[in-house]
This record gives C-alpha cells, structure tokens and sequence, in this order.
C-alpha cells in the first residue's frame, strides 16, 4: 500500500537556522498518529512542507503519492493551520460555504457540508457570527471544522487542543476519532496524554531531525513496563521481593517526590499473569498503591528520547 | 479545466463580496465620493461661470485649460465642443482616478499572506485561481468606482444644460472606458506587489510610487534625449502617457494595446511569484 505521506532527506532551513534535517519518513494510511518533540522541533515546517506552504530545501516529499502543490490534492489534503485566523467579519458558515465551493462542492451540498461540520463541533447556534465575536476555544473548534470539510482522505492538526478547557478538549478527541475511520489524521500536539489515548503511532522529533517513528503501544512498553504509584517512598523489602518475581526483569525506584516503583517484565507472559503475581508480593508486604499503570507515558518517554538524542 | 473556471469564479464573487468590506477600500470609496462631491459642485460653478462671464478671468480659465491639454485655440474650438464641464470631468479622472483605484486594489492578496488566511485555501484550490480570481475582483471593483462617477457626471450634466444629448451620453461613455483602460495596468501592477511583498503597507506604497514615477520615466527619456528625431512618439508606449491623446480625441490602437501588454506582463509575473512564493 502506498505510503500517506514519503520524505525522502527532506531538509528546510530558514536563513542559518536548520528547521528540518534529513527526515525520512513513511507514514501508513488509516491510522492516527501523533507528531511530537520540543519546541522548534520541526513540527510546523513539515506539515506547512505537506500542505505545501513552505517548499522543501532538500530532498523529496510525496503526500498521497504526488507532489504536496500538485492540483491531484485540492480537496484530499486538509489542514487546521496554528495561529491563521479566518477572515474577520463574515459569518463562519459563509466562509465554510467558500470553502466547500473551492473544493467542488455544489451550493447546496456546500450549505449542507457547512452545517454537518459546524454541528459536529457544536457551532452550529454561532454559525451566522463572525470569528471575531467567538471566545478563543470556539475559533479553534471553527478552524477545526474546517479540515473535516468535504472528505478529506489526510487531516493536519496542529496543536488542536492548544488553550482548550478540559471538556472541550476531550469532545474534539472523541470526534478526531470519529472522524480517523477510514482517513489518515496526523496530530501536532505538546499534549502528550492525548496523544497516547488517541495515536496509533507517533513520531518523535527533536532539533529538526526524525528520532523515532513506532506504534505508541511500543514506544511506551504498554506489554513490558508497570508502573505502581504508591502513597510513600518503597522499602528496600518491597523492591528486593518484586524483583525476585521470575517474570521481572528489573526494578527502578522513583525520587522523594515521586514515590513509585517501575516494573520491566517479560513480555512474553501473559499481562494477568504478570499482574496477579506482582500484587500478590504487594498484599503480602501489606503495601498500600494509588495507582497501576500499564506501560511508561508517553511524556516520560518522549523526554527520555529527546534528551537521550540531545545527550 | 472546468474545476479551474469554477474556482475562479468562486474565489471572484467571495471577493467582490467581501473586499468592500475592507476597511481601506471603504474608506478610499468615501474619499473618493468626496472628492467627486466636491469637484462635480466646483465644475457647476466654473460652467456656470464660463457661461455667464466673458471676462479676463474666463479668458484666463481657458487658457489655463489649452496649457494643460497642450493645444491652440484653433484646436480649442474643436474641442470645446463638448463643454468645459466635460472636458474638466474628463482631465480630473484621467489625472486622479487611478490613483484611488490602486488604493483600493492594492491589498489584493498581500494581507491574507501575511496573516496566513491563505493556508486555508491552499489545500483546497490552486493559486493561478485565488491569484485571477482576486484580479478580477479588483478590476471590477475598480470599473464599478468609475462607472459610478460617470452616471453622476452624465447626471451633473444633465442638470446644467436642462437636457441630455447621445453626444453627452457618448462622452461619458468615452471617458469612464479610457479612464478604466488607464487603471488596468496600474491594478495588474497592485496584484504583483501584493504577491511579491506580502505586506499591505509595501504594496501600497510600492504602487503608489510606481504609479506616479513610471509615467514621468519618459519625461526625463524626453528631457534628456529631446533632440532626438521622433522620441515624442514614444511617450505613449510608457503605461499612464495617452491622458493626452485621449482628451484631444486622438485616441490610437496603440493607446488601447499598450495598456493590455502592460497589464499582462505585470499580471502574468504577479501570478509567477504568487504561484512560487512561500507562504510561512
């Protein structure tokens, strides 16, 4: 299957500054998957090089197997570009209307288009106001709207939760995965907690190079890592009989004001398995737990790739 | 080549609907209609005044007005046919009108490349349409400021002379089509700023001053170079230098192809750096 997206050394520098440097990426359709890293990463630069914004400096990029300013794209290519604003004055659903126009839509099946993405993110009430007399996180949920109109076949999200209040930001989440059935979404985001709930796969960058590109199930060790949140810091007992466990391969205490204990375990065995024996040694040292997590996050992770690239 | 008419003639209609809303285009509209508010009641006057006084300040007027046109008063009789009120409407437009035209299209794309509306259009249309489809907004907009002061000219007209003539209707006619063949070029050469600077305050500024300089090049052509034999033929060939033939009737087929050829060059490399540029 043709690759979404193919960067073949794709670089972009602005002037001395080097935005982005020999990235090579394949990115698999149907599938949402997170675009992460510090800032001044490289994020940016690459979806405004895949929509087409920016040329590349070197090397090649394909976006559906074409060149990302070729006419083939109008249309399949959506984005929610950070920080541009839509056009002050003129209602939203106008402006969706143009928008479906510009993309073939009829009029009528542009009105009707405007409608369905406006309910969608919950404007539909605001739709004959200008984005001027919107709140902050109602413009980002107009520009939201925007990118799922007509079908596109790949959607950039660049840091579409940014400022949003925590409900909204859950309601965009579950319609970017009502919406990834059947598409390719890449999501731009510093929010790494939503990342790991709604990616497939994330890619990681850091100083304008690719430093990893995995499932998030991989990346975090969901099979191979626990991770116990207790209410104080673990005795030496408690470390020494968790790791005397056959299916534990090593344990890792956290500091004073993180008291946890982290687990590797054999991925090879069964997770209950896994679970039951280790808070069995629990029950038995008669250590209370505030929490049990599957797998590292993935803020942890990404800090630790990043630094141990920086490193 | 359908879908490429289509989106043209969206992004056309989106923006002539839109760019009067512009605060700078609103704004020179209403300086405009005041500029014309207030020439149209001194022209009354002046005609009023022409009519009724045959003294040295008349005689003065009129030759005044054969100073600025370049001609005797042979040719004077000829031309005055058509009245002083029309024959001042006419300099007055040819001499200011596209300056206001190029006020109000000089933000044809620049604006929304520097705020970044265009990466919402980007992935939906190609730029050789957003880029003629705001042209051609432009252009209208433009032809419609012009038609506007013609009917009250024809109005004006009207009111003076307590009749209406097919010769008046013909003059008026006449004028608003030189005066927006004048603009063309001036328009085309607002939209290939506005692409190159990306900066509302650059392309005014660069199209203003480009406006007032490129006609007096051939001034200085003229002044440096006037012993040569026949270098008065070649003013017409500079954009915004057939004000003259126009008012004396001497309009040439020149005078109507060297504003298109100027008009397509500045359009076809405003599209050029439009369909190149970056959009960061």
């Amino acid at each position: 299957m043709t690759p979404v997206v193919e960067t073949q050394n794709l670089g972009k520098a602005f002037g001395t500054t080097v935005a982005l440097e020999g990235v090579n990426l394949e990115l698999p359709s149907n599938q949402i998957i997170g675009l992460v890293g510090p800032n001044g990463a490289g994020k940016t630069t690459l979806f405004s090089i895949l929509s087409g914004f920016l040329k590349p400096g070197i090397g090649s990029v394909r976006v559906l197997g074409h060149s990302p300013l070729s006419p083939q794209l109008q249309g399949r290519v959506s984005i929610l570009p950070q920080d541009a604003p839509l056009r002050r004055g003129v209602s939203i659903r106008k402006q969706f209307e143009f928008f479906a126009k510009l993309q073939g839509l009829p009029p009528e099946t542009a009105s009707e288009e405007a409608e369905k993405v406006l309910t969608e993110v919950d404007l539909l009430e605001k739709s004959v106001e200008g984005p001027d007399s919107l709140s902050h996180g109602m413009r980002k949920r107009a520009s939201l709207a925007q990118s799922f109109i007509g079908n596109p076949e790949l959607i950039l999200l660049d840091e579409p939760t940014a400022g949003l209040d925590p409900v909204t930001t859950q309601k965009v989440r579950e319609l970017v995965l009502r919406k990834a059935e059947g598409r390719t979404i890449i999501i731009s985001s510093h929010n790494l907690a939503e990342l790991q709930e709604a990616c497939d796969s994330v890619a990681i960058l850091n100083l304008g190079k690719l430093i990893d590109f995995r499932p998030v199930s991989e990346i975090i060790g969901r099979s191979k890592t626990m991770i116990i949140r207790l209410e104080g810091p673990p005795e030496d007992q408690l470390t020494k009989a968790v790791s005397e466990l056959p299916e534990v391969v090593s344990v890792t205490c956290g500091d004073q004001g993180n008291p946890r204990i982290i687990i590797r375990v054999d991925g090879s065995i069964d997770d209950s398995e896994v679970d039951l024996a280790i808070l069995g040694v629990f029950k038995d040292q008669k250590v209370r737990y505030r929490e049990i997590r599957r797998g590292e996050s993935l803020e942890e992770k990404v800090v630790q790739i990043t630094k141990q690239d920086a490193g | 080549m359908d879908k490429s008419f289509s989106q043209i003639r969206t992004v056309f209609l989106n923006e002539l609907a839109f760019t009067p809303r512009k605060i700078a285009v609103s704004v020179t509209f209403v300086f405009f209609c005041l500029l014309w508010g207030f020439a149209f009641k001194g022209l009354i006057e002046l005609d009023e005044f022409i009519n009724t006084d045959n003294s040295e300040k008349s005689g003065l007027f009129l030759g005044f007005l054969m100073w600025v046109l370049d001609i005797d008063p042979t040719q004077w009789l000829e031309f005055q046919k058509n009245g002083v009120f029309f024959i001042s409407f006419g300099i007055l437009s040819l001499l200011t009108t596209h300056y206001f035209v190029i006020i109000m299209t000089s933000d044809q794309t620049a604006s929304e490349i520097g705020n970044r509306y265009f990466r919402y259009l980007i992935t939906r249309c190609g730029r050789t349409e957003i880029f003629l489809g705001r042209l051609l907004a432009s252009l209208t907009l433009g032809l419609v400021a012009i038609t506007l002061t013609g009917i009250t000219a024809w109005g004006v007209d009207c009111y003076l002379n307590q009749t209406t003539s097919i010769d008046s209707v013909l003059f008026v006619i006449n004028t608003c089509f030189w005066v927006f063949w004048f603009c063309l070029p001036f328009v085309c050469l607002c939209s290939m700023i506005s692409a190159w600077s990306g900066s509302v305050a650059t392309s005014m500024l660069c199209s203003m001053s480009l406006a007032f300089l490129l006609p007096k090049v051939f001034n200085v052509i003229e002044l440096r170079w006037k012993k040569v034999e026949g270098i008065k033929e070649l003013r017409e060939y500079f954009p915004g230098n057939f004000t003259h033939s126009v008012l004396l009737d001497h309009a040439s087929i020149s005078n109507l192809l060297v504003p298109i050829v100027y008009a397509s060059l500045f359009a076809w490399v405003g599209r050029s750096i439009f369909i190149r540029r970056e959009f960061p």
